[in-house]
């Protein structure tokens, strides 16, 4: 179908304008919303103001990658969705993700502006994996976290849990 | 949760503050939900962290006889017969792990935030042992007055285990023990039980608040079922009728405590391998329009392990043809207990019958996480070992 074809133009936080194919674009279910908010307004770039553009570049290879694959139910509870099909990450994902952390952790929070649920989904996956085997001291530090406990809270939550450890 | 509009939302940037937005980390500890560990050293990072993980910490929690290290080697030197070595055995190849629990004696604890805590529990996973938290003499030792039992607020599902063939007495609704006494306080809408043995399922009981709260149930049930004779479900009274008002009714099917006379099984080519006896006396027993869920959790590849030669699809296609053949065979029961169902009535509780693979049940919601996610894996993973 020559509806498949059809561009679309994006413009990022840093003023770049990328012009992408309707099918690739729609992987955003923000950006597809708002193509139909904006009906047949030829040319018209629209604007993404939380997403830089090494970043939508990025982005945009994973969308054109999954371009063919069915889109996620609207609906879906996007929570208890990710649990239940917590399967691993695919292949050419796992190699797709691997970016520095801090590209990663932008790729996440663009996903979750743009709404795309599956990319969310292997982000957070990814961060996850990360976290695992990790002391708070060391998350803290993945995180930039500042610990706004004081010792005697700290002991206090470590007792209330104790029964997790093993 | 709702969505924010996006173009309000402002993002802060990563690397200079610290924090995604909280959706996101809700989504991250989503795929942490079974590893507690992690979550626990999430929770000690920050209190906004902690916040936000301390419900998931607490949303599922089992009461086991070896909380610790040193109970779960206490226990271990107790097992004794074959049987229960074997049991531990499967315990310990396939990580059915118990460890993740609070100790029973925790649930004494006056502190009122644990009293807190306790409302964030959506299952409690109880497993019941005679030596530990559950002999009678448990309290008098530990408590002068023992302190009122705490109320679970937000329970959904009580799962319950426990080790014997037989409805532990000290669990018997009216005995002043300390499960006793939490099962009076428990009022859950699902309910997980065991019921590998016609002895068991004859003396269970529970105490009248759980009966009465319970609209789904699920029994868990293996090969050891068979022998379960005709026109009966075995269970008493005030359990059949509580069965009456329940909104579904799940037979899950799983293959472990494999039974010593299993080798000797000799239908491994029946055309059903379910007790179709059970199946069908117990969809006597609830409402017209309850569903009863029968699902084949490795149940089928176990005895086609044993030696017959149909195909898995094969056999739960037949299985699914005679137990509706039978259900239309209860009209006229031979011992005594026929129904009088119309025709229409028949068939509908032949509709309401719905056959299942572990995973079809799981993708239809019906699991919703309520059961460990290994615990419910390692059965077919008993299956595929024990192919080779």
């Amino acid at each position: 179908m020559s509806d498949n074809k059809q561009k679309v133009i994006l413009q990022t936080s840093d003023d770049e304008q990328f012009t992408v194919e309707k099918i690739v674009a729609e992987r955003s279910a923000m950006i597809k919303s708002m193509m139909e908010d904006l009906g047949e307004q030829e040319g018209q770039a629209i604007p993404l103001p939380n997403v830089s553009s090494s970043v939508l570049t990025k982005i945009l290879e994973y969308c054109d990658h999954h371009k063919n694959e069915p889109l996620p139910a609207a609906d879906s509870s996007d929570a208890d969705d990710s649990r239940r099909k917590t399967s691993e990450i695919g292949e050419w994902d796992a190699r797709w993700i691997q970016v520095d952390q801090e590209m990663l952790f932008e790729i996440i929070l663009a996903a979750n502006y743009l709404d795309i649920k599956p990319l969310l989904d292997v982000g957070c996956k990814t961060v996850a994996n990360m976290i695992k085997g990790k002391t708070p001291e060391e998350i803290r530090k993945l995180f930039n976290i500042t610990n706004d406990f004081t010792p005697e809270e700290e002991e206090q939550i470590r007792k209330e849990n104790e029964w997790a450890e093993e | 949760m709702e969505r924010e509009n996006a173009s309000e939302h402002q993002l802060p940037k990563v690397g200079q503050s610290m924090y995604f937005p909280p959706e996101i980390f809700t989504h991250i500890i989503l795929h942490l939900h079974e590893d507690k560990h992690t979550l626990l050293q999430l929770s000690l990072t920050c209190k906004y962290l902690y916040d936000l993980v301390t419900p998931l910490l607490w949303q599922y929690i089992s009461l086991t006889p070896w909380s610790n290290t040193y109970e779960k080697k206490y226990y271990t030197t107790l097992q004794i017969t074959q049987k229960e070595y074997m049991r531990r055995k499967l315990e310990d190849e396939y990580e059915f792990d118990g460890s993740i629990g609070i100790s029973p004696t925790h649930i004494h604890l006056s502190n009122s935030r644990l009293s807190e805590l306790f409302n964030y529990v959506n299952v409690l996973d109880i497993e019941y042992h005679k030596v530990t938290w559950c002999r009678s003499s448990f309290i008098d030792e530990d408590e002068e007055s023992p302190s009122p039992s705490p109320s679970f607020e937000r329970l959904d599902t009580l799962h319950l285990r426990y080790n014997d063939d037989q409805w532990p007495t000290s669990l018997h609704p009216g005995n002043d023990t300390v499960p006793c006494r939490l099962l009076r306080s428990l009022r859950p809408t699902t309910l997980y039980i065991h019921v590998p043995t016609l002895e068991l399922i004859s003396r269970f009981h529970l105490p009248d608040n759980i009966l009465n709260s319970v609209q789904h149930v699920i029994l868990i049930s293996g090969p050891r079922l068979y022998a379960i004779p005709e026109g009966q479900c075995g269970f008493t009274e005030p359990v059949l009728e509580a069965l009456q008002t329940i909104k579904s009714l799940t037979i899950l099917f799983e293959p472990s405590a494999p039974s010593p006379i299993m080798g000797k099984v000799p239908m491994a080519n029946h055309p059903s391998l379910f007790n179709v006896s059970f199946i069908s006396s117990i969809t006597k027993c609830v409402n017209i329009d309850t569903p009863v869920h029968i699902v084949n959790a490795g149940y089928i590849e176990k005895i086609r392990h044993r030696g017959s030669t149909k195909s898995i699809e094969q056999l739960h296609q037949d299985s699914m043809e005679i137990i509706k053949e039978n259900i239309e065979l209860i009209c006229n029961d031979p011992y005594g207990n026929a129904v009088n169902w119309s025709k229409s009535d028949t068939q509908k509780r032949k509709d309401n019958l719905i056959f299942e693979t572990m995973e079809e049940w799981i993708d239809n919601g019906q699991w919703e996480g309520k059961m460990k996610e290994r615990e419910v894996m390692g059965w077919s993973d008993v299956i595929s070992k024990e192919a080779m």
